[in-house]
């Protein structure tokens, strides 16, 4: 059996992703340290989605072996309502996710404290910016300075990733 | 030049058609159907609610398709409003919902 039947006949639970955001996160530091930077930003806003994604449903009382698929779309619903301007991108969007937290948050009474909050929007936004799930159809463009931005802003996320579902 | 105003991407033919039954049967109290079997299941929070539907027809359908035919079908059947308190809407084929535990029987 080859990789993608192996691994799509399991679907995806809150703990792969937790495992797979630290393994794209230490992936993306290698290569963007090694000069390939477009690649090392792809890997890393991937471990930003990730982290994001975990702390949303960690916060709506997922456990490490609960799946991840079925929600999927009760999130985009909720957001619809909530946030009718936010685009999930087919579920990649930062923005999207970071609103999710924020709003379900808000709607338990629930919110982070202020400077954590304002941070993490400052720094998802930040990275929004440079990292889409449609940058791997383009040639590496990124410069510099994108690489340590994104860099510094996804290891900041990784740190307080365990503070956001709490 | 005319300029025209597309309209919202639409589910494809089977997934209207997955959903029109599930609407049917959800709002069916008496219904006879072997399939699907929907099983609602309070959430660890609140109001919170987590949905699952046995079926055979999700074989071959992606995972996240088959959780929004469910969510557009919870819509039709309970309204916007209620649907916010979904958590999780999962569709499973029998041999899955067996491999994973769904007492659905």
């Amino acid at each position: 059996m080859y990789l993608r039947q192996r691994l799509e006949a399991v679907a995806e639970t809150l703990r792969d992703f937790s495992l797979a955001a630290e393994e794209r996160y230490q992936e993306g530091v290698e290569l963007a340290t090694a000069g390939h930077a477009a690649a090392g930003i792809y890997l890393l806003g991937y471990a930003a989605e990730m982290w994001l994604k975990v702390a949303s449903f960690r916060f709506d009382g997922a456990v490490g072996n609960d799946l991840i698929s079925p929600r999927l779309a009760p999130a985009k619903n909720w957001l619809k309502i909530r946030a009718p301007h936010m685009k999930p991108e087919n579920f990649h969007s930062l923005a999207f996710w970071v609103s999710y937290l924020f709003t379900r948050r808000a709607a338990a009474a629930h919110r982070l404290p202020t400077t954590l909050s304002g941070e993490l929007l400052h720094r998802v936004r930040r990275i929004y910016l440079i990292w889409w799930i449609e940058m791997r159809y383009r040639p590496d463009q990124a410069l510099s300075d994108e690489v340590t931005r994104v860099y510094r802003d996804v290891t900041w996320l990784r740190e307080v990733s365990p503070q956001l579902h709490r | 030049m005319p300029v025209k105003q597309l309209p919202p991407k639409r589910p494809t033919p089977e997934a209207q058609l997955l959903k029109e039954r599930l609407v049917v049967e959800w709002r069916d109290s008496n219904s006879t159907a072997v399939q699907p079997i929907i099983l609602e299941e309070p959430g660890a929070v609140d109001d919170d609610m987590h949905v699952y539907v046995v079926w055979d027809n999700w074989a071959g359908i992606p995972n996240v398709e088959r959780s929004e035919i469910i969510m557009d079908a919870f819509i039709e059947r309970y309204g916007q409003e209620k649907s916010l308190n979904v958590r999780v809407a999962m569709g499973l084929t029998p041999g899955e919902a067996d491999r994973l535990g769904i007492p659905y029987r």
